[in-house]
Formats: structure tokens, sequence, C-alpha cells
């Protein structure tokens, strides 16, 4: 029994020879190790860029940990408070999370060359994280349903218990919509919406859903989601808010505590190269941060999206990092009436 | 084939004391009764003897080994024993010859050995023709004797038996009893049964051990039992004699303002008269009420009203023993112990 | 082995795997800012109340729909039972929140096909549309113990009661009734437990009542949202569930006292069924007609809904949906992933589940305790679970060996820990299945292998374990079906280059592409089917049984 006992552990064993080969630093300049990602891209996006890397780094085997923003932020907050994480690199779509992490000094500074291009509100000025790729939340209808000129009007009686949004306590993407949407328009804002029969679903998918399928008129989701459903045939309509969409950077930062440095780097090149970009944008319906790719399905590129949207403006993340709890308990108290 | 002892054999669950320092032999090849009411610590001192439950203090040895004691814990599967369970206990998983295999299978014993042992088990409970059968479809007897046979067909030195007879309605009781009889004749199997049953006990044993309250009040033979008992509890537990509390003037029995003249002389005091329903004789004449008369086929019971205290007496059907009417009685023989202490 | 080794062995694994990721959340929340003014905070009191009603609720739709269908399946010559059976036992195997989206897309109040259609008024959209939803995913809770223990009852107690003058229903409710009680009590209580750690149905549900109905499982997803501190206060948030589990166990408990009878001793059981003579037709119809509404047609709804263009539109029909599933290899992978990792997590559940009953019954104490310990990880929400192991896990532990050669003990990243993961979870549910049993079996069974010549534990194997098969075999289901499709746990503790159904699930939930998931899921429920057709089919029936 004891022997069984003993067997079993080693079972559940690896065992690890200590040889200079193994396990330390890359040495030369190619990069090369085992690179583990967390990120919150799409499952078939990610396989898809897995030969674009493997060709470029032929010698770095990443490890995909795949999950929503929010999970990928839980995972890696549980991993940080239990002595550290395995994580080199991230990409999620949380700005706020990687301006936290940045106080907090966990990221090590890269400025890809391959950023040239990009727009200066996209890199954060200390170089902590750059953004790879941009959703948008944007408003959808349905088809037979009048479209609402901006965000503001979703407060006004034409749409009258006809809105539905998403969770912003539960859902990274809502809640940045509603730290921008608050943030211009005051306090009263979620109240408003509220008095104006807005109900709030889950996620993007629930509000899409809800607005397929007719229970509510109007919705505010990702423009990739809105993209893809209308692709497939979903009876709906994009509607572009005068007052600005909201862009949600997804942003690529490394952990300082990385050990292949080299390989992180170069993965971040790859993402920012043209091929690159070009998977994020063809197979990610979102658009690409390199000004010379055009928009998801049509739309045009990124610059054109920028004109269309709110700035990110200097300590806006800052201000959404500190207050967001603030922000969140006045959304609930608001939809709690 | 082994010898039993139990020496100063105690045990309790917490505070509540079961079994209080028995000693008690079973010669080899005999069969030993224990006789109780429920709850008295017959039960719990077969489970001791079995290995099921651990002694506190004492010791027992089986066939000369201790196998429970100070020096040593031997676990009920290697005791050597067989035992039938009140419930039987017979998987409802296994066919009777599977139910029966499993003490062989055990042992380790070969696939043709095994089967001709099985066949003659189930031979000696007379189950050739159910051995194939599921439990399930059985009856109160045949369950009965799948248990007996399982427990016989692996040789043990000592049979136990657990109120073997208690859930069988009376004419399967009689032939069962019968049938342990003729099993222990032909396999002289040294045997210890717990039955609260005084018939049961009377029938079988060679030796019956009456226990109360955790301690053996009488062991004897049926006969010396039936005829010396050695305490108003014994006698009115076997052969269920009338027990009754009075007092003893000038040699005779009174109770209620009855005197009962005895047989015998016996000094004047408080006493516990101990009276066997067949040892009193009704007379035509006397001043006893005469409350019932049951006609029992062999005999006919009587039921009479010393005071406000009933007395059985067994007789012929007497044409003068009319309920209502007054009867007078004459002993034959009586046992008058001093009042006990209740 | 001694005693002591003994309830060692059996303590550790139990207290590594299941108490240390919850004691590290616990007190980790404790310590962090502000814990205890969190835990009173009044919109904390106000998630503790939806989720009280809630799981209440649910529990009591549980029991009220799954004792009296035990019964009837159980005990009565009901036609197809077994169909039945296996249709009732399906809520078990398909994710909670898919039954969800077809009552979304049959009750929302704007366009849901029983207000538009029927002219109904029903709101999937509040307490009462949670507690319905959730009361019917944790019917088979309540319904397979009880089918269970009423296996074990010889059809003489009934005969009994039809002779004293008890009409067929008297007789249910005189006799079959009284004996399924205890196993249907403790169904209903992990019906609770598992209400109140569900997270996808009162969100889905919930988030959109007007106004929301907070629960303490979104609260606590909420709160490990905030970041920084959130984590740990979330940790404390979890206390209140473990709190409410504990107190609707020993509630349970108190109920379930009563009533507990022996009835597996070896007198042998006839089991013959209760003829509900002229009443058989009309009580088909009506079982029918519940297992229609309540079981097929939101699955059916989401059937129909996938076989849509356009999710939740009924209007132009397409196989588009089943045609991209069915030709993605990454599906057929993750079915055989998951199904390997539902049976490990079965095996292990049972045979914990067991021996700790077994402890629990012969050897007192500390194993009295135990009930509660293996029900927490299966009352709180999977993610704050999932979090925990990896709190307690995500480091490695290393033994180095002649300063050459390490051991390292690497739950993380490995299809091991999701085995941990999943085996806790569910623990209550083999641990429950197992004491059922237990209780009911007679010692003198084990004591006549005993008297044998079998020693204690193959007295154990022998003469009480194949009396057990019933209880742990519903044990043994409900803890597969439970981890087939899990998705929390399965999201946070994937190792890479793995698929799993939940996971997939998720991602196509949260890839906008519920029809995908509602294809999946449908896929799932068909290889349900046919795995317990296959096992039915394979079955040896009994003689006379």
């Amino acid at each position: 029994m004891r022997w069984l006992c003993a067997l079993l552990l080693l079972a559940g064993c690896r065992i690890e020879r200590v040889s200079p080969s193994a396990g330390a630093a890359e040495g030369g300049d190619e990069p090369q190790g085992d690179l583990w990602v967390y990120t919150s891209m799409y499952r078939h996006v990610v396989d898809a860029l897995d030969p674009v890397i493997a060709k470029a780094l032929p010698k770095v085997k990443v490890h995909w940990f795949q999950g929503g923003s929010e999970k990928v932020m839980a995972r890696l907050e549980a991993e940080l408070a239990a002595g550290g994480t395995q994580a080199d690199v991230v990409l999620t779509s949380d700005p706020f999370f990687y301006q936290r992490f940045k106080d907090e000094g966990r990221w090590l500074r890269y400025v890809s060359p391959n950023a040239v291009r990009v727009s200066r509100q996209l890199i954060d000025p200390d170089g902590a994280f750059t953004a790879v790729r941009l959703s948008t939340m944007v408003m959808i209808r349905g088809k037979d349903a009048a479209a609402p000129e901006s965000f503001g009007a979703l407060r006004e009686p034409p749409f009258k218990d006809q809105v539905a949004l998403g969770d912003a306590l539960t859902s990274g993407t809502a809640f940045t919509w509603a730290v921008f949407t608050e943030s211009a328009r005051g306090d009263p804002w979620f109240r408003m919406l509220r008095l104006n029969g807005a109900r709030v679903a889950g996620g993007n998918a629930a509000v899409l859903q809800k607005v397929q399928s007719g229970e509510a008129k109007v919705g505010v989701v990702l423009l990739e989601n809105a993209l893809k459903a209308k692709a497939e045939g979903a009876p709906i309509e994009i509607a572009w808010p005068a007052d600005g969409a909201v862009v949600i950077p997804g942003d690529a930062a490394i952990f300082s505590t990385t050990r292949h440095r080299r390989a992180a780097e170069g993965l971040i090149d790859v993402l920012l190269s043209p091929e690159g970009q070009d998977v994020i944008v063809r197979l990610g319906d979102m658009h690409g941060v390199d000004p010379r790719a055009a928009g998801p399905r049509g739309e045009p590129g990124v610059e054109g999206l920028l004109v269309r949207s709110q700035p990110w403006t200097e300590g806006m993340r800052e201000s959404g990092a500190q207050t967001g709890e603030q922000v969140k308990r006045r959304f609930r108290e608001a939809f709690s009436q | 084939m082994a010898a039993v002892t139990l020496e100063a054999v105690h045990k309790s669950y917490g505070k509540n004391h079961i079994v209080r320092g028995v000693s008690l032999t079973v010669a080899d090849g005999s069969f030993l009764s224990l006789l109780g009411p429920s709850g008295c610590g017959k039960t719990t001192t077969l489970r001791m003897i079995a290995g099921l439950e651990r002694l506190d203090s004492g010791r027992i040895a089986i066939g000369g080994g201790e196998v429970d004691g100070p020096a040593a814990h031997v676990p009920p599967e290697r005791r050597g024993l067989g035992m039938v369970f009140q419930s039987y206990a017979v998987w409802p998983h296994r066919t009777v010859a599977e139910n029966v295999a499993y003490p062989l299978e055990r042992q380790g014993l070969n696939r043709s050995e095994r089967d001709a042992r099985i066949r003659e088990a189930l031979a000696q409970v007379r189950l050739e023709a159910f051995a194939d059968r599921q439990p399930h479809a059985l009856s109160g007897g045949q369950l009965q004797r799948v248990a007996l046979a399982r427990a016989l067909v692996g040789r043990p030195k000592v049979l136990l038996l657990d109120e073997p007879l208690s859930n069988l309605d009376a004419a399967l009781k009689e032939e069962l009893r019968a049938e342990i009889a003729a099993l222990r004749a032909r396999l002289g199997t040294t045997m210890i049964a717990v039955t609260h049953d005084q018939a049961e006990a009377l029938a079988l044993a060679d030796q019956v051990a009456v226990m109360r309250a955790g301690v053996l009040e009488q062991v004897a033979t049926p006969q010396a039992l039936y005829a010396e008992p050695n305490s108003p509890f014994v006698a009115g537990f076997v052969g269920g004699a009338n027990v009754l509390d009075g007092e003893v003037r000038g040699g005779a029995f009174v109770l209620g303002g009855v005197r009962l003249e005895l047989p015998t002389a016996v000094g004047d005091g408080p006493c516990t008269l101990v009276l066997r329903p067949e040892d009193a004789v009704l007379e035509p004449t006397g001043t006893l009420p005469l409350a019932a008369r049951l006609f029992l086929g062999a005999t006919t019971e009587y039921r009479l009203q010393l005071g406000d205290v009933a007395l059985r007496v067994l007789g012929p059907p007497h044409p003068f023993a009319q309920p209502g009417t007054t009867v007078g009685l004459t002993l034959r023989a009586a046992r008058v112990f001093p009042r006990e202490l209740r | 082995m001694k005693r002591s080794a003994l309830t060692a062995a059996l303590l550790a694994p139990l207290v590594i795997f299941a108490l240390l990721p919850l004691a590290v959340l616990v007190v980790r929340g404790l310590r962090s800012p502000d814990a205890w003014g969190l835990l009173v905070d009044p919109a904390t009191f106000a998630a503790l109340r939806g989720t009280t009603i809630t799981s209440a609720g649910a529990a009591a739709i549980a029991f009220g729909l799954g004792l009296p269908l035990g019964l009837l399946l159980g005990r009565t010559d009901l036609p197809w039972s077994r169909a039945w059976r296996a249709l009732f036992a399906l809520p078990a195997a398909v994710p909670p929140f898919i039954f969800a989206m077809g009552w979304q897309l049959l009750a929302n109040p704007r366009t849901g096909l029983l207000n538009t259609a029927l002219h109904l008024h029903v709101d999937i959209y509040s307490s009462t549309g949670i507690a319905f939803v959730l009361g019917l995913s944790a019917l088979p809770l309540v319904l397979l113990p009880t089918l269970a223990s009423l296996e074990q009852v010889d059809a003489a107690w009934e005969e009994a009661a039809r002779l004293a003058g008890a009409g067929p229903w008297r007789t249910l409710r005189d006799v079959a009734l009284p004996l399924a009680l205890p196993a249907a009590g403790s169904g209903a209580a992990l019906a609770f437990l598992s209400s109140a750690s569900a997270f996808g149905v009162p969100y889905l549900l919930g988030v959109t009542a007007s106004p929301p109905i907070p629960t303490l499982t979104t609260r606590i997803w909420a709160q490990v949202l905030l970041g920084a501190h959130g984590l740990d206060q979330a940790g404390a948030l979890a206390l209140w569930l473990l709190g409410l589990s504990t107190l609707v166990l020993a509630l349970a408990q108190r109920l379930g006292k009563r009533g507990r009878v022996s009835l597996a001793s070896g007198k042998g059981a006839r089991r013959t069924r209760l003829p509900l003579g002229p009443s058989r037709v009309a009580v088909s119809a009506t079982t029918g007609l519940v297992a229609f509404v309540l079981v097929v047609l939101p699955l059916l709804v989401v059937v129909v809904a996938s076989l849509q263009k356009n999710f939740g539109t009924f209007d132009a029909f397409t196989t588009a949906h089943w045609a991209r599933l069915s030709h993605d290899t990454r599906t057929l992978g993750a079915f055989g992933q998951s199904a390997l990792l539902a049976l490990g997590t079965g095996v292990i559940v049972t045979g914990a589940g067991l021996a700790l009953a077994w402890a629990r019954s012969r050897l007192g104490q500390p194993f009295g305790a135990v009930a509660w310990l293996a029900a927490w990880p299966y009352a709180i929400p999977g993610t704050v679970l999932a979090l925990g192991l990896i709190l307690a896990f995500s480091l490695d532990t290393r033994v180095v060996l002649f300063d050459s050669v390490a051991l390292v003990l690497a739950l993380m990243n490995t299809s091991w820990l999701l085995l941990v993961a999943f085996s806790v979870r569910h623990l209550a549910l083999g641990l429950r299945a197992a004491r059922d049993g237990l209780e009911r079996v007679d010692r003198s069974l084990a004591e006549a292998a005993r008297l044998s010549g079998a020693n204690r534990l193959r007295a154990f194997l022998d003469g009480t374990l194949p009396q057990l098969r019933g209880p742990l075999v519903a044990g043994f289901t409900l803890a597969v079906l439970a981890s087939l499709t899990e998705l929390t746990m399965a999201t946070l503790l994937l190792p890479p280059g793995t698929d799993l159904l939940g996971t997939l699930l998720f991602e196509l939930m949260s890839y906008a592409d519920p029809a995908g998931a509602a294809v999946l899921a449908c896929a799932v429920v068909a290889v349900v089917l046919l795995g317990q057709a296959a096992i039915a089919a394979a079955a040896p029936r009994k003689v006379a049984s």
C-alpha cells in the first residue's frame, strides 16, 4: 500500500536533469526557448498565428493559455498571489489591467521596431505595452429598428425599453465602454439609461443574441461580433455612433520576470508584422494597428477607425484603473433600482 | 472440532455494561444454548466468540488456543468458525451455490473439490435442487438452510447460530429444529446457539446457559435446568413456571389472603414460590376463583386468581372446573426461594 | 494497516486537494483590506438573499419533481420506465446554461415563444425563472438517488399495505415515500448546493432581470474582476457560500435522520411493481407531457434555433452550423479528452466517496466532519475553486536528488490538475451516494463473509459492495455527466494544447456563436443517450426483477 502510494507520486512527477543545455537562459542572438503566452484571442486566430510565428521564430515553442480577458486576468492574479506566473507575454483586451500592472512595475519595457508606424496613442509612452489589435464597441440594431445616432441617443424616448447593454461588472469591454461614456456625460448617465428601460445582458454574445432574436432593438457590442454575425446572415445593421465609437486596444506586454526576453520580443515583432496583422484582421474580424492594413471585412483601416472613435487621452488609463471600482459601483446601483 | 472456553469475559459500550464476567466452557462436540430475554447480552457473547466484537477484559479460547484476550486477537476469518445470522445474511447478488461456495473460495480449494463439497453441503440441508436459484426467489426456511449450508461447508471447528429459528413459522421451526439435531448427530460439530425461546434451547442443547443482564444465571443440562432451577428467574424463564412473591406461615404459602399448603416443610418468612403449572392439581372445592379455561389438546390450561395475581395450572379436562366457579388447589411439588431483592 | 495510518491515508488527499485550496482562499480573503466591511455590505446581503431564494426554489423544484417521479418510475408499472429514466437524467449531462438558452428563447417577456404563440405571461428573467431552470438542471440529483434507494425495497412492504386496505396511491404515499425520503432529501440538499454555486444560469438570466437579481456567485466574479485585492476579497465572499452550505447540510441531516432503515439484510427482496390499474394511461400521458415540456422542449428549441441562419429567430433553415462543427477535428479530440477525464473523475469520486463513507461508518471521528468538507468544493463557484487550486498548486514542488536530478511534482498545466479539480468538486456526489447506500446495507452481510474466512477488506468487497451497486452507479453517473461538459474550471485550468467539450462550448458561446454551442450541446446529449442505451443493452437483466 505504501509502495503503491510512492509509485503513484513518482508517476505524477516530472524528472529533470540539470545540464548546461537545458533550462538556462538563451545564449546568442537567436530567440529560442519555451514561451508562455496568455491571451484572449480566439482559438482560430491563435491557430492561424502559429505557423507565422514558427516561420519567424523557428526555435521558439509557444504555449498558449487561451480564455476571455477576464479569465486570463483572474488566473494571472491567482498565480502571482501564489508566488509567480510562468507567463512571459500577455495579449488581452483590458487596457486598465495593463495600466495597473504597469503601475505595479510588472512589465518589461519594449517598443518593437515594427511599431514605428503605429499611432502614438496606441503605445504606452514608457513602452510598457503596445496595442497589436483593436476591438471597437459600436451599436447594432435590428433591420426594422430605427438607427440611433449616438450612444447618447440610447437614453432618448425613441429607444425606450429597446436597448441591451453588456454588464460592466463582469464584461471587460462593457466596462471600458461604461468608463468612456460616463466620463463624457457625467454621473447620471447610467441612471438615465436605466430609466429609459435599458436591459443589461451578460457579455457581447448575450447582447448580440438579444438583438438578433428581437428581444432588444438596439445593442452595444464589439464590432468583430457584429461583423461576423452580419456576414453569416443575421438581420442586423451596424450603427456607428456620432459621439465616437469606443476603441479597446488589445495590448501586448512582456512580464519583467521572463526568462526568454528575446523570444518574447520576437513574438511581439511578429504580431506587429504585416503577416501577423493580416491574420488578426482577416480571422479576428478586428482592426490591426498598422495603418497599411485594411480594416476587417471591408471596413476602413485603423486611421479611419480612430477618426470615428473617442480618443484615448493621456490619463484615461490611469483614471480608469484607479476609479474603476467606483464606476462599477455606480453602474450596479443605477441598475439595481 | 474444538472446545470453547470463556473466562471472565467483559464487554461494555460506554457506561453500558453488556456482558459482565461470563465464564463458560463448551465441551468439544457439545451443543450449548445461550438463553435469555432480549438485551441480556447473549448475542454480544456469541459475537465475541465469533470475533465480531472485541472483549474489554477476560479471554476466549477455541480448541485450546486463545483467540481473544490480553495476549491475542484472532480476527474472525482465522478462527475457523461457521455462523448462521439471525437475518440469514444470504448475499443477494450470489446464487445459492455461489453463497455456499464462498467459504471454500476463501480456503483456496480448487474447483472440483469445491463442487463436491457444495453438493454435499446442499444435500445436507436438502437444497440440491436450488443450487442455481437467486436468493430472492427462496422462502424464509430455504434461505435459512442456505445460511446453514454456507456455515457448515467450510467444516468449521464450531458452529454459531444466532436466533436460528426465530424468523420461521411454527411448522418450519419444528422441521429445522429436527434438521439441526440430525446434522449435529451426524457431524459432531461443537455448536453454540443464541435463543430467547426456551423450547428451542431445551430441545436442541446438551447444555443451556441462562443469561440475565450480562451475567450467567445457571449453566446446566436441559433436564437439570428444568428440574433444579437455581433461581426464580431461571425457573420462570425455563418451563414457564409461576413465580409468586408471598410469605411462608406455618408450612403454607400465603398470598392475597389465600393459603396454599406446601408439600415440603419450609421455615417461616417472606419468600418467592416457584410453581410449575403441571405440579398443581385442581380440586372441586375451594375458594380460588377460576378466571379462564383454555383447551390445549393434550392438556387444559386453567387460570386461577390469587388476589390480584394470576396462576397457571395444567391438568386434565375437569368437568367441575368451569370459568366463574371457585376451585381448590393441591401442590404436588414446589420450590421456595428466599425473597429476591428487586 | 494501523488505524492512524489508515486515517491519515484517507484524509491526506482530502486535506491537500480540497481543504488546502479553500483554506488559502479564505485566509487570504480574511486578511485582505476591508474584508469584513465587504462581508456585511448591503450589496453582499442582496446577493445572499438572491442566492438563498433562487437556490431554495431550485431545491424545492428538484425535490417536488424528483420525488414523485422517482416513486412513479421506481415502484409502479409505468411503461417505458427505462426510457423515462434516461430522459429525466439528461439535464445532468447538459450544461445548465444550454437549458437557460432554451428557456430564454421560450419565455423571455418580449419575444419568447410561450409568450407570443401561447399568449402566456411568463418572464424567465426573474428569481422564479432562475430557480426553475436551476431546479430542472438539478432534477437528476434528486431523481437518480431516489430510484437507487427504492431498488432495495421488498415488494412485500407494499403488498402488506395493499392488503391493509390502501389503494395504490395511498400505498405509494405510506410505504414507498417514507423509504425514498432520505435519499430525496439529501439530493435536494445537493441541488441547493449546486444551484448556489452555479454561475451561468443566474448570470444569463439574473443580469437581465429588471432590476437585476444579484447572487453570490455573480458578485464574487465581479469582485475577482476588480483586480488587485479583488481576488482576495472574493475569497472572503465565498465564506458566505461555505456557511450557507454547512447550514443546509445540517438541516438535511436533521431531517434525514428520521426514516433511515436497513433494507438489504440478506433476506432477499422480491421486486414487483405496483400496478397503476386504470390510471396507467393517464399517468403515462402526464409523465410524457412533463418530460416533453421540461426536458425536450427547451433542448428542441435550442436545436431548432441552431438550424436557423440567425440564432434566435425562426425563419430560414440551414445546416451550416452542424456541418461546420462536424468537420472540426478539434471537436472529436475534445470528445475523447472530456470522456476520459469525466470517466476518471467518476472513478475517483466513487472510490474516494466509498472509502470516506466506509471510514465514517466504521472509524467514526474524525470522519464525521468529512461530509461537510466534501460539500464545500461543491458549494462554491467553480471559478473560485479553480482559482484556489491555482493559488495552492501553481508552484512546482521540487525534490532534488544527488544534486543533479530533480523530481518535480508539477500539477499546473497538466491534465492531472483538471482531474483533481473535477474530482474535488464532485466528491460530494460520490460521498453522498456511498453513504446513502452503506446506511441501508445490514452489516451481517460483511460479517458473514468474515466468518467465511474473508479479511476485513475482502468481506467489504464481497459482502457489502455488491449491495451498493445502485447508489454507486447513480453517483458515478452524476459525477461523469457533470464533468463531461464542465466549463468554468476547465477554462481556467486547461493545459495548453488540450481541448475539452466545456472549453469548446465556452469558446463558441463567447465567440458569438451560440448556435455552435447549441449544436455541440446537442451532440453531447446524443452521445450520452447512446451511451445510456448501450449500457442498458449490455447490462444483464436480473431474473425476476
